[in-house]
């Protein structure tokens, strides 16, 4: 990935947590990264088009109860947040994120077909292994850690 | 006159936030009315008088242009104003949808003066 496209996604990604749970992103090196306690989840989105390609989110579970709080404020001030609305929020946020990405690198002339993004649980393990990637992203968001992965080809599908 | 707001989302919590949103406005709304998928919608739309639908693009058994489609088939459901509410950027995107009836397109995430200001410029006394 060029410099010019990760300088784009940093932007992307500290303007969307900002905008939408008004939340604080800040783009970390990989050595930054401490370790996760607790449930991680990974949120997956396949697009299709001029370009297609995928994005990859893990996020620890605690950014996404923090969201979830914030996006629906009132509803869980003291309470427990279910799991499915935690998903939920999780599914948004990476809907968010790959529209917004998507015409910040290519443009808002282009039109691509997103399929629904697929939310599933991912073990310390995959967590760790994944922070490898020459592809990845890694922001403290409210300071937790949290990954991102974008990758794309110029076939269209 | 209070709105009658209908919101067309598969997912409870974007539902949910579009509730939110509309209430932090000053708009005058009497109800909101939910469905699940375009389908859901029509069947509301046939129940109830709607003043303005909110619907998403992406949604199973019946989306959000298929929706629309089948409104414009009808000669009263056609001048019930449906805004578009998505991530989607594509200016091709929006203009494919403006072609197919849609009267705003809001794209997320959005500040509820930005709902505000398209309900009132769709349905505002002139
Ligand atoms: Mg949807």
């Amino acid at each position: 990935m060029k410099n010019i496209e990760r300088e784009q996604i940093n932007k992307v990604i500290g303007d969307v947590f900002m905008q939408f749970p008004f939340m604080f992103a800040e783009p970390i090196e990989r050595d930054e990264i401490e370790e996760v306690v607790g449930p991680i989840y990974r949120a997956i989105m396949v697009f299709h088009g001029d370009f297609s390609g995928k994005i990859e989110i893990l996020l620890p579970k605690e950014v996404g109860v923090e969201l979830t709080k914030n996006l629906l404020s009132d509803e869980f001030d003291e309470q427990v947040v279910p799991e499915r609305e935690v998903v939920d929020s999780i599914k948004e946020l990476a809907n968010v994120i790959c529209g917004h990405s998507l015409t910040t690198l290519f443009g808002e002339e282009r039109i691509f077909n997103v399929d629904p993004p697929i939310v599933s649980n991912v073990t310390q393990k995959e967590w760790l292994d994944s922070l490898v990637s020459d592809d990845a992203f890694y922001f403290l968001v409210d300071d937790t850690p949290m990954f991102l992965e974008f990758k794309h080809c110029n076939e269209g599908v | 006159m209070k709105y009658k707001i209908l919101i067309v989302d598969d997912s409870e919590l974007t539902r949910k936030i579009m509730t939110k949103t509309l209430s932090m406005t000053c708009l005058d709304i009497g109800e909101f009315i939910y469905a699940s998928n375009g389908r859901e919608a029509l069947k509301k739309l046939d129940e109830n008088w709607i003043d303005i639908v909110f619907a998403d693009i992406n949604m199973p058994v019946m989306n959000g242009i298929e929706m629309i489609e089948k409104m414009h088939e009808d000669g009263i459901l056609k001048t019930v104003p449906v805004v578009m509410v998505s991530t989607d950027g594509s200016q091709a995107r929006i203009e494919e949808l403006k072609m197919k009836g849609i009267r705003a397109y809001i794209r997320k995430p959005f500040k509820p003066e930005l709902v505000r200001d398209v309900v009132n410029d769709l349905l505002g006394e002139k």
